[in-house]
C-alpha cells in the first residue's frame, strides 16, 4: 500500500497538498493540466523532491527519511532516461550491476529481458544509435530487471508518435500482468490514451488530488474540474 | 681477468664521483662552441683532477643579479666575466672572498685584492665597409650622420651597453644626456645583449653596432671577410677589463684558487684572443700575432672603476634622453 | 560502511581541486605576506614603470583591434569560399596554438631586413625599409594568434548559421553581406563580448613575444619589465609588485566576462545543401591571401629542412631538452586533467543540488586564464627564495604550465561534462551509483573524445611555452623552445631552424593524429 498524508512543498504559485492511499497494484493514471504537480507528486514518491512536511508509507515502510536508492521502486521520464554514449547493454544492466560487469549472467539478463519486449537489437550498439521507441524500450528493460514493486512514469512516451506510444502502452500492460504485484503510477496529460490502459486515475488539480481518491473516468468525468480540464 | 674487469667497472664510478666538482657562472657565449670555454675546460680538468662545470646566465650584465638575488645559494665556485664598472657594487655587497694572488705580471696595470682580469678590450662600433664607404671619426660626426643606423645594447643589462655609457660619460661629461640625445634618432635597436645585438648588426638589421675592436679579426681570420671594420674614434676608446672572482660561500675555495692562478697562466690565456676575441691579459704576441695584426689597439681612454652610485648615474643619463 | 566509503570516493575525487585551491590561495596569500615584509628601503616608485604599463595597454588596443577587424573580414571570406569547414576550423585551431616561438622566428626569417621579402625586393630593385624589431613586427606577430582566434569564433557562427536564415535570405534575394551588415549582424556578435576581451587579455599578457621581438627600452610591457626586474636587477621586490599590478588589471579586465558563462563549443558542419558561397574571384584572391599569411611562418620549415643535422639531434643538450620538455608537458597536462575533472565533479554537484555555488567554483578555475605567467612566476621564485630553493625548476615549471592550460581543459569540456546533468544524477541517485563509478565509467566515457582532442591540443601548448621557463632554467634545464632560443642567439640560424621545423612537424602529428583517429572509429 502507498500511503501519503498531508504531503506538501512550495510549488509555482501553490503549495500541494496530497492525500492519499493507495492499496491496490496495477496501473493508476496520474491527470491534470500543465503544472498542476504531476511531476511533483512522482518525484516526492521517488525521493528527488523533499517535501516541506507530511508523510509517505510504502509497503509499511516510512519513506521520508529513505535515498531514492532504498526505495523499493523505479522512475522513468519523459527524455534522458539513457546514457546516451553507453551501449544497449550497459544501459540495461546499471538496473543491477552499477560497474556494468561485462560477464557471460550479465549478458544473459540483457538477452532476455530484451526478447521480453520484443526488442531485437545488438546489445553493443551505442544506444543514440536507436530509435526513440526503442531507447524507450531499454530503459524500461533496466526498470524490469530491477524487479522493484513500484513503478514510477512520468510522462515517458509524449515526445513519441502515436503508433509508438501505443506499442509502448501495451509493454507496460504486459509488464504489470506478468508482474502480479506490481503498482504502477503513469503520468500523462493524453488520457485517452490512459484510458485504454487502466480505468483508474488521480486527477491532480492546484497540487491537490481531488476526491483524495482512486476514481473512474465516470467518477472523474462529473468533476467540474475535470470537465474544464477536457475542455 | 674478470674480477679485474668488474672491479676496474665497479671502481670507475667512483673514481668519477670522487672527482672535486669546481662550479663557474658565466655569461652564454663565453662557453658556446666556439667561445674558450671548452677548450679552457679540457686544459684545466688535465691538471687539476676535477670536473669544471660551467653554468651560464642570459648575458654579462645578469651575473651579478644572479648571485645578488640567490645569495650563491645554487653554489657556485667562480663568477667569471664581471665587468670592471661593476667591481665596485660587487665588493659593497660583500659576496667575494680575496684571491691571494701576490703577484700580477700581466700586460695592464691591475691591482685588486678580490677579483683577478683574464681579459680586455676596447669598446668601438663596427660597420662593414661595402656598405658604409665614409665611417665617421669621432663622436660628434657620429650623431650628425642621420644617414647611419645604429645597434648598441641597453646599459641596465649589458656590460657593452654599459660600456657605451661609460664612454660617451667620460667624453661628455656634463652634456652627456645632450650628446644621447642626439644620437637617439639613429639607434635602431636597443638589444639586451651583445650577441643578440651583434646577430641583427650581421643580419642587416643596422649600419653600424656596438661591440669591440677586436670584433673584425674574427671575420677576417675565421671568416677570411675583410668588410667588417671598426670605428677609430679620435676622442679615444673606453676600455673594459673582464674580471672572475672567488664567491665567499663556495663549496671548493681552494680549487677556485688553483683555478684563478691557472687563469693567469698561458695554458687559459691561449684560448682567449681566438676564443673570445678579445686581448689577453698577459703578452702573448709571439704566439698569438696574427690575431694582434688583425686587431690593432686603438687610442685608450683612462681606466676608471665606478661605484655603485656612479655607474647608476651613467644609466641615468641615457634614460633621461630616452624621455624626450 | 557503505556511507564512509561513498563519502571517501567524494573527497578522493575532490582531492586535486581542494589542493588546487589550497596552493592559489598560498601563493596568493604569500603575495601579501611579502608586502608586510618588504624592507624599509624598499621604494616602488609607480610612476618609473608608468610607461611599460602605457605601453601594455597600448600594444593590447592596438593587437587586438586588428584581430578583431581582420578576424572578422577573414571569417567573412574563409565562409565565402565555400572550402572544406572542417579544414578551415581545424587550421584557424592550429594557427592559434602554435608556439609563439616559430611564428616570432618565421616572422622575422620572411620581414628582416635579411629576409625573404628583402632579398625580393632587392631582385626588384626597390628599396626595403620595413624594420621588424619594432611596435609594427610586436604587433604582427601578436595579432597574428588573435586574429586566428576572432576568425574561428566568427567562422563558426557563420557556420552554425540556423537554416531558416540562409531560406530567408534566399528567398527574398537579400546579399549576404548586406545581411550580414543588417539582418545578421546581431547573430554573429552575439557573444562576441568575452572573445574581445580575452583578446585584449592575451594580447596584454604576451610576454615570449617582447621577449623576442622588442628592439627599444620604450617597447617594454609589464611582463617583460618583471623579467628584467628579476634577471637583471635583482630586484625581486619590484618584479612581484609590478605582477601584483598586472594581476589586478588582468582582474578587473576579467571580472567584465567572469559571469558569462555561455561557452558552447559546439560546431555541427553543415551538411545540407543550405550554404552561401560566392564565386566571385574576389573571394578567392582574398581566400589565398589569407592562406598565405598564415602559412608565412611555416615558410621556415622550407630552410630547416635543407639543414638536417644528425649530430644536433643526438648531442646530450639537444635529448635533454625534449626529454625536459616532454616530462614538463606530461606532468602539466596531468595536473591540468586530474584538477579539471575534480572541478567539473564539484560543479556539476552544486548544479544538481540547485546551488549558486557552481559560479564559484567556475571563476575559481576560470580566474587563472586571467593570471599572467610571469606574475605567477615571480611570486613563485619569491616563494622558492624563502624556502631556500628548496623546489626544483621541473616542478615549478610545470606548476605554472599546469595553472595556465586547466582552465581551457575546464572550459573545453564543460559543456559536455554537465550535459543533460539534471536527468543522469537523478538515474544514478535512484540507480545507487557510487561517485567513482560515476565519474570513470560514465563521466569519462562521455567525454571521452573531446578529452583526447583538448590532451592533445594542451600538451602542444604546453610543449611550445617560452615563458615561465625563462626565469626558471639553467644550463643542466632546458626546453625544446628555450634551446631553439639559444640556438639563435649563439648564431646557429640553420640549426635553430632545422629543430623548430622537427618540432612543428612533431606538434601537427600531436595535435591531430588524434582526431583523425577518433573520426576512423567514429
Amino acid at each position: 500500500m502507498l500511503k501519503l498524508n498531508n504531503l506538501s512543498c512550495s510549488f509555482d504559485s501553490f503549495n500541494t497538498n496530497f492525500n492519499i492511499e493507495i492499496a491496490h497494484t496495477g496501473i493508476i493514471g496520474v491527470v491534470g493540466r500543465s503544472g498542476s504537480g504531476k511531476s511533483t507528486l512522482l518525484n516526492l514518491i521517488a525521493g528527488f523532491i523533499q517535501p516541506q512536511s507530511g508523510e509517505i508509507f510504502y509497503q509499511n515502510s516510512f519513506l521520508n527519511d529513505l535515498e531514492p536508492s532504498q526505495r523499493d521502486l523505479s522512475i522513468l521520464f519523459q527524455n534522458y532516461n539513457n546514457f546516451d554514449h553507453l551501449n544497449v547493454f550497459e544501459n540495461v544492466i546499471l538496473g543491477i550491476d552499477p560497474q556494468m560487469k561485462k560477464t557471460p549472467s550479465n549478458y544473459k539478463i540483457t538477452r532476455d529481458i530484451l526478447k521480453k519486449l520484443s526488442l531485437d537489437i545488438d546489445i553493443d550498439t551505442p544506444v543514440n544509435l536507436l530509435s526513440g521507441g526503442e531507447q524507450q524500450r531499454v530503459s524500461i528493460a533496466r526498470c524490469l530487471i530491477r524487479n522493484k514493486s513500484m513503478l514510477l512514469l512520468d510522462e515517458p512516451f509524449n515526445s513519441l508518435d502515436p503508433g509508438l506510444r501505443r506499442g509502448l502502452y501495451e509493454d507496460v500492460l504486459m509488464m504489470t500482468k506478468k508482474t502480479p504485484n506490481l503498482l504502477t503510477l503513469i503520468s500523462s496529460h493524453l488520457i485517452d490514451e490512459l484510458r485504454k490502459i487502466t480505468n483508474a486515475f488521480i486527477f491532480l488539480h492546484q497540487g491537490k488530488i481531488i476526491g483524495n481518491k482512486i476514481l473512474s473516468f465516470k467518477e472523474l468525468s462529473t468533476n467540474k474540474f475535470f470537465k474544464e480540464y477536457l475542455k | 681477468m674478470n674480477l679485474k674487469l668488474l672491479s676496474i667497472i665497479l671502481f670507475l664510478p667512483i673514481q668519477v664521483l670522487a672527482k672535486e666538482e669546481l662550479k663557474v657562472l658565466t655569461y652564454g657565449s663565453f662557453v658556446s662552441d666556439w667561445g674558450p670555454g671548452p677548450n679552457i675546460e679540457k686544459e684545466f680538468e688535465s691538471i687539476c683532477n676535477c670536473n669544471l662545470i660551467w653554468n651560464t646566465a642570459k648575458s654579462s650584465g645578469a651575473l651579478l643579479s644572479r648571485i645578488k638575488l640567490t645569495k650563491n645559494n645554487e653554489g657556485y665556485d667562480i663568477l667569471l666575466g664581471l665587468d670592471d664598472s661593476l667591481i665596485k657594487e660587487a665588493e659593497e655587497n660583500d659576496l667575494f672572498l680575496e684571491h691571494k694572488i701576490k703577484e700580477f705580471n700581466l700586460d695592464i696595470d691591475w691591482d685588486n685584492k678580490f677579483f683577478t682580469p683574464f681579459d680586455y678590450g676596447y669598446f668601438s662600433f663596427i660597420y662593414d665597409q661595402t656598405k658604409l664607404s665614409s665611417p665617421p671619426q669621432s663622436f660628434d660626426e657620429l650623431a650628425s650622420r642621420n644617414d647611419i643606423s645604429l645597434i648598441i645594447m641597453d646599459p641596465r643589462y649589458s656590460t657593452p651597453g654599459l660600456g657605451l655609457a661609460k664612454w660617451i660619460n667620460q667624453i661628455y661629461q656634463e652634456d652627456t644626456v645632450e650628446y644621447w640625445k642626439s644620437l637617439q634618432d639613429q639607434i635602431v635597436i636597443t638589444s639586451k645583449s651583445w650577441s643578440d645585438g651583434y646577430g641583427l648588426f650581421l643580419e642587416g638589421e643596422s649600419d653600424v653596432v656596438l661591440s669591440y675592436t677586436t670584433s673584425p679579426a674574427y671575420h677576417s681570420l675565421i671568416e677570411d671577410n675583410s668588410n667588417y671594420q671598426a670605428l677609430n674614434m679620435i676622442e679615444g676608446h673606453a676600455i673594459q677589463i673582464e674580471v672572475m672572482g672567488i664567491l665567499k660561500n663556495a663549496n671548493n675555495i681552494e680549487l677556485a684558487r688553483n683555478f684563478l692562478e691557472f687563469s693567469l697562466s698561458e695554458n687559459f690565456q691561449q684560448y682567449i684572443p681566438q676564443g673570445n676575441w678579445m686581448y689577453p691579459v698577459i703578452d702573448l704576441q709571439n704566439s698569438q700575432s696574427d690575431f694582434y695584426s688583425a686587431a690593432p689597439k686603438p687610442k685608450s681612454l683612462e681606466q676608471i672603476f665606478p661605484s655603485f652610485s656612479e655607474k647608476e648615474s651613467w644609466i641615468l643619463n641615457w634614460a633621461a634622453s630616452l624621455n624626450e | 560502511m557503505n556511507k564512509f566509503i561513498r563519502y571517501m570516493e567524494a573527497y578522493s575525487i575532490r582531492l586535486p581541486y581542494i589542493l588546487y585551491i589550497g596552493t592559489f590561495f598560498f601563493i596568493f596569500i604569500s603575495g601579501i605576506f611579502f608586502f608586510i615584509q618588504a624592507p624599509d628601503n624598499f621604494n616602488f616608485i609607480i610612476l618609473n614603470y608608468s610607461n611599460a604599463i602605457f605601453f601594455t595597454f597600448l600594444q593590447a588596443i592596438v593587437a587586438t583591434f586588428f584581430s578583431s577587424l581582420l578576424g572578422f573580414i577573414f571569417s567573412l571570406i574563409l565562409y565565402l569560399s565555400g572550402k572544406s569547414q572542417r579544414l578551415i576550423s581545424a587550421f584557424l585551431n592550429f594557427c592559434f596554438i602554435l608556439p609563439v616561438i616559430f611564428v616570432s622566428f618565421g616572422v622575422i626569417f620572411f620581414y628582416s631586413s635579411n629576409g625573404v621579402l628583402s632579398k625580393l625586393f632587392s631582385l626588384l630593385s626597390l628599396d626595403y625599409e620595413l624594420k621588424i624589431f619594432s611596435f609594427i613586427g610586436i604587433i604582427y606577430v601578436t595579432s597574428y594568434f588573435n586574429i586566428a582566434f576572432n576568425a574561428n569564433f566568427f567562422f563558426r557562427k557563420l557556420v552554425n548559421l540556423p537554416e531558416n536564415y540562409i531560406k530567408l535570405l534566399k528567398s527574398n534575394d537579400i546579399p549576404f553581406l548586406t545581411a550580414v551588415r543588417l539582418q545578421i549582424r546581431k547573430y554573429l556578435f552575439q557573444g562576441y563580448r568575452s572573445i574581445l576581451i580575452l583578446t585584449i587579455i592575451f594580447c596584454a599578457s604576451n610576454f615570449t613575444i617582447l621577449y623576442l621581438l622588442s628592439g627599444s627600452p620604450h617597447l617594454v610591457t609589464i611582463e617583460l619589465s618583471i623579467y628584467q626586474s628579476i634577471i637583471f636587477n635583482a630586484d625581486l621586490y619590484s618584479g612581484i609588485t609590478l605582477g601584483i599590478i598586472q594581476l589586478i588589471l588582468m582582474l578587473v579586465l576579467a571580472s567584465l566576462i567572469m559571469f558569462n558563462q555561455n561557452y558552447d563549443q559546439s560546431l555541427n558542419f553543415s551538411k545540407s545543401c543550405m550554404r552561401i558561397f560566392s564565386k566571385s574571384s574576389f573571394i578567392s584572391i582574398g581566400f589565398y591571401l589569407i592562406l598565405f599569411y598564415f602559412l608565412i611562418p611555416f615558410l621556415i620549415l622550407i630552410k630547416g629542412l635543407f639543414n638536417f643535422n644528425l649530430q644536433l639531434v643526438l648531442s646530450p643538450s639537444f635529448i635533454n631538452s625534449i626529454f625536459n620538455s616532454f616530462m614538463i608537458s606530461f606532468v602539466s597536462v596531468s595536473f591540468a586533467v586530474s584538477i579539471s575533472l575534480s572541478t567539473l565533479f564539484i560543479y556539476r554537484s552544486f548544479l544538481e543540488r540547485n546551488s549558486r555555488l557552481h559560479k564559484l567554483i567556475f571563476i575559481s578555475i576560470t580566474i587563472l586564464l586571467f593570471i599572467p605567467s610571469l606574475s605567477l612566476s615571480s611570486i613563485i621564485f619569491y616563494l622558492n627564495f624563502n624556502l631556500n630553493f628548496i623546489l626544483s625548476n621541473f616542478f615549478i615549471v610545470s606548476l605554472i604550465n599546469s595553472f595556465f592550460i586547466t582552465p581551457i581543459v575546464f572550459v573545453f569540456l564543460s559543456s559536455k561534462f554537465i550535459h543533460n546533468y539534471f536527468y543522469e544524477y537523478k538515474h544514478c541517485v535512484l540507480l545507487n551509483i557510487s561517485p567513482m563509478i560515476r565519474i570513470f565509467k560514465i563521466d569519462i566515457p562521455k567525454i571521452k573524445n573531446e578529452l583526447i582532442l583538448i590532451i592533445s591540443a594542451i600538451f602542444v601548448l604546453s610543449l611550445g611555452d617560452l615563458t615561465s621557463v625563462t626565469i626558471f632554467n639553467d644550463s643542466s634545464f632546458r626546453t625544446i623552445p628555450l634551446f631553439i632560443s639559444q640556438l639563435y642567439n649563439n648564431y646557429k640560424y640553420d640549426d635553430a631552424f632545422f629543430i623548430l621545423s622537427l618540432f612543428i612537424i612533431f606538434l601537427f602529428f600531436v595535435m591531430y593524429m588524434p582526431s583523425r583517429l577518433l573520426k576512423i572509429n567514429a
